[in-house]
């Protein structure tokens, strides 16, 4: 009976263990499902963050194609720009220098028919007379120490301006053309090479040879003859480059940009002044060139004819 | 007056326009209406022959290297003259060793001419000495007195 009683106990032992154990494998078990959902829950998590990946290389990729299309477009505007500054420059000089021409042609007109008035007149017979009483009347009017009748100071200037009529080439200035002469002189420092100062401007070509009438001669002249007052003698001649008189100076020990500046205001001040004896108004811009522009338009040295 | 188109004025002197240019600008007497009176003719006229030779451009002046050798070469003292018997010499510098090459002759060392210089008193420029005139006591300065003016 004790033996029986024993095995039955061992037996509810055993059962009880069994039904333990059974249970703490139903645990893991169920452990080991939610281990393996997430790691499949992981595994979508990388794949979505390397497909994220794969999208942001492409994108990279593509904007770095983009930079570089920038970039070519940059390099073809800045060749463009340097191109269209380049024929800028040239169509301005070309330009002045056409327009100045008219102006010189017209100018040469009118001082060659003035002057062959003035001849004509000379070689009358009364012209000397009617001169001395042109001034002897100019002399009078002007006298303010002398009262004169209105009825008499009428009759003077009635004859003074007749004897304007007919002797008027002897006695008025010279004519000048009702144009403006508009030029802009361009100028810069070249600092390839010998570091030196360029101006240039589009003056019409002189006449060869050159005579009083002659603007272009009477500007060009005056220009570089400033340029030897202010810079002294033995400066470089200019040079006549497509039409285009070329100033260009070494910079010796001064910097090119003040020694361009001081050439620009040099050759300036010569066709300003040569303008101002020759009677015509001249308006003259200055503009300073990038040394690359002025590199690309005007030849180093002496390439072109030298005066 | 007779006035002159500077173009004109420099043909007639045989140099370009923009020589003529430069020398009356050069002395700041360019007239800027081109035109030339007689007395800017006559400095063109006398200072074209001095222009001629810069018509094919200005000409750079090298500068003088410091370590050139002088005008006039150092002047050596030759050495000592001293006759050797034919036989003697033959002894010493025999005919079969033909390598052994002769001394150098001496070089004759001739000083540089000195500079033609007018003489002393002739007038050839602006620049030459004044003449002097020696009174009964010598040469001698005397500093003048301020001249005060008439009242």
């Amino acid at each position: 009976m004790g033996l029986l009683k024993d095995f039955l106990r061992i037996e509810a032992d055993r059962r009880g263990a069994l039904a333990v154990l059974r249970v703490e494998a139903q645990s893991r078990r169920l452990q080991i499902e939610e281990i393996g959902a997430e790691a499949k829950r992981k595994r979508d998590e990388v794949a979505m963050i390397e497909e994220g990946l794969r999208r942001l290389a492409e994108d990279v990729a593509r904007t770095e194609e983009e930079l570089l299309d920038i970039e070519s477009r940059r390099e073809d505007h800045d060749r463009e720009s340097h191109e269209r500054k380049i024929e800028a420059v040239r169509s301005s000089l070309e330009y002045d220098r056409a327009d100045g021409h008219r102006i010189a042609e017209d100018f040469r007109n009118l001082r060659s028919a003035f002057e062959t008035e003035r001849a004509r007149l000379l070689a009358e017979a009364d012209t000397g007379r009617m001169m001395d009483n042109f001034f002897q009347i100019e002399a009078f009017l002007k006298d303010t120490g002398t009262p004169i009748p209105d009825a008499a100071r009428k009759a003077l200037m009635k004859e003074r301006q007749d004897l304007m009529g007919r002797i008027g080439p002897l006695v008025a200035p010279p004519p000048a053309p009702d144009g403006v002469f508009k030029a802009t002189i361009v100028y810069s420092a070249l600092e390839e090479g010998e570091p030196s100062a360029v101006v240039a401007v589009g003056l019409p070509d002189e006449a060869e040879p050159s005579g009083a009438h002659d603007l272009a001669a009477l500007l060009f002249y005056g220009s570089y003859a400033a340029v030897v007052e202010k810079i002294g003698p033995g400066v470089p001649r200019p040079r006549r480059e497509e039409g285009v008189v070329i100033y260009e100076q070494a910079a010796g020990s001064r910097a090119p940009d003040e020694a361009a500046l001081g050439l620009f205001l040099a050759v300036k001040a010569g066709l300003e002044k040569a303008a101002a004896a020759a009677g015509v108004p001249c308006e003259l811009t200055g503009v300073f060139l990038e040394p690359e522009i002025a590199s690309a338009v005007f030849s180093r040295g002496g390439q072109a004819r030298r005066f | 007056m007779a006035v002159k188109w500077i173009g004109d004025a420099a043909q007639e002197l045989g140099i370009t326009p923009l020589d003529a240019v430069e020398i009356l600008a050069s002395r700041q007497e360019y007239p800027m209406n081109g035109l030339v009176d007689e007395d800017r003719f006559k400095t063109l006229r006398l200072m074209r022959t001095g222009k001629r030779l810069e018509t094919s451009g200005s000409q750079p002046i090298p500068v003088p290297d410091r370590h050139a050798s002088p005008l006039t070469v150092p002047v050596t003292p030759p050495a000592p003259y001293a006759p050797v018997p034919a036989h003697h010499a033959a002894e010493i510098h025999p005919p079969a060793a033909p390598s052994v090459a002769p001394p150098p002759p001496p070089v004759t060392v001739i000083p540089a001419p000195p500079p033609v210089r007018p003489p002393v008193g002739e007038a050839t420029s602006v620049t030459a000495p004044l003449q002097t005139i020696p009174g009964r006591e010598g040469e001698r300065t005397v500093i003048l007195p301020p001249v005060e003016p008439k009242r």
